[in-house]
């Protein structure tokens, strides 16, 4: 799974220098978590999440048009990282209290 | 990761076997030149348990901006000013620079479960809305994909590079000395023994209030099963929900389990701070710098 992941990270980043980025639509919420990178897949929008439902642990990009705390548990629960903005590709990260080498993605449970 | 979080959600022992190996860079992060896994602990290092504003401050605490709330509010504030002065001048809006969420908007630290009793009897496991979460959605509502254009424009491109860079992006926060004591830290303390032992008499208030913990994570399984059939809907705090918040706040301040828990991975962290000392003064220079730089562009621009 984690080799997946890199190398599905590896060529969105080509992409995106590549520079077929696009912004995309614009809704009435900050914040949109995706299924799969580059903003595909499944999604959640809302302004804030005390449970992804069914996309608890499933996000691996997220669209934002500001800062925001995501947990890896629902309910605000557990450790959290502090992001702003957009994301297309959280395979490439890790953060405090987890291993270092670990990634977000599949992982984000709540958020606000 | 914790081990539970490992077992529960499978396919992550790899990183343990990883670890067990003890990987040359870890070696670097712990000081485990010899190879061997004994660490050290520092019993007199302790968690500091902020009632106010719900925060869990540990040793590593003080060696990053992005941590504590208010900092980090600091941080966010300044780049929202310069995104708004940015879309201010492409004719659209980003009202969220203007607005200052209350202290109470600060939901704390939850890393071992809900603790803060006067909070959670006020907002159960909810909190207030974010208020400059809210101004975003309406900007970007009513400016469509104009206004994302813009403010990817304003953002990407535009604000000046000091402003952008002070809240760290993803690959600055895997790659930064504190992310990785904090995660090493945590991985040993996770392997102390006190770790599974501070969850017995939790679990124990837990079951004496008839509730049952939950195998993994540090809440009820009716608290577990009711945010996760929620599917989608925000939790406003139904009655029971607030009842049960309550009882696990309390449960978790009566067996200690936060402040032990917390103890224990500040015992961790202190011997890692004393070996990596010097490297992290310099991180608290740039932590600093990175305040400075915010509340000085706040000053002159809020």
């Amino acid at each position: 799974m984690k080799a997946t992941y890199r190398i599905t990270c590896i060529a969105a980043g080509i992409a995106l220098a590549g520079g077929l980025a696009l912004v995309g639509a614009v809704g009435a919420n900050a914040v949109t978590l995706y299924d799969h990178n580059n903003y595909r897949g499944a999604s959640y929008s809302g302004v804030r999440a005390s449970s992804l439902g069914n996309m608890n642990d499933r996000a691996s990009s997220i669209r934002a048009w500001g800062a925001y705390t995501y947990y890896e548990d629902a309910g605000y629960f557990g450790r959290n990282i502090r992001l702003f903005g957009s994301y297309n590709c959280l395979g490439g990260v890790s953060s405090e209290g987890m291993y270092w080498f670990e990634s977000w993605s599949d992982r984000i449970s709540s958020f606000r | 990761m914790s081990r539970w979080l490992h077992e529960r959600r499978g396919g992550r022992h790899f990183t343990f076997v990883v670890l067990g190996a003890c990987l040359p860079v870890i070696l670097t992060v712990s000081g485990c030149t010899t190879g061997s896994s004994e660490a050290r602990k520092d019993l007199s290092a302790r968690a500091l348990l902020d009632f106010k504003t719900g925060e869990i401050i540990l040793p590593l605490d003080a060696y990053d901006a992005t941590t504590r709330w208010a900092d980090f509010q600091s941080l966010q504030r300044a780049t929202y000013l310069a995104v708004d002065e940015c879309m201010v001048a492409r004719g659209q809006r980003y009202t969220a620079a203007h607005i200052i969420d209350a202290p109470d908007t600060n939901i704390g630290d939850r890393l071992y479960g809900l603790w803060n009793v006067d909070y959670v009897r006020k907002y159960g496991y909810d909190s207030p809305e974010v208020q400059t979460n809210i101004a975003i959605a309406k900007d970007a509502e009513a400016g469509g994909d104009a206004w994302g254009a813009a403010w990817k424009t304003c953002y990407e491109t535009t604000i000046p590079t000091e402003i952008r860079s002070l809240i760290p992006g993803l690959e600055e926060q895997r790659r930064s000395l504190v992310s990785r004591l904090r995660a090493e830290a945590r991985s040993r303390a996770e392997a102390d023994p006190g770790w599974a032992a501070a969850r017995v008499p939790w679990a124990a208030c837990l079951q004496k209030a008839g509730l049952e913990p939950h195998t993994d994570g540090w809440r009820s399984k009716q608290a577990q099963d009711m945010i996760m059939s929620e599917n989608d809907v925000p939790t406003q705090g139904t009655q029971e929900l607030s009842r049960i918040a309550y009882i696990e706040a309390k449960c978790n301040v009566e067996s200690g389990l936060t402040q032990n828990l917390g103890n224990l991975e500040a015992g961790y962290q202190q011997p890692l701070i004393d070996a990596n000392q010097a490297a992290l003064n310099k991180v608290k220079e740039q932590a600093q710098q990175r305040l400075a730089t915010a509340k000085a562009y706040i000053a002159t621009h809020g």
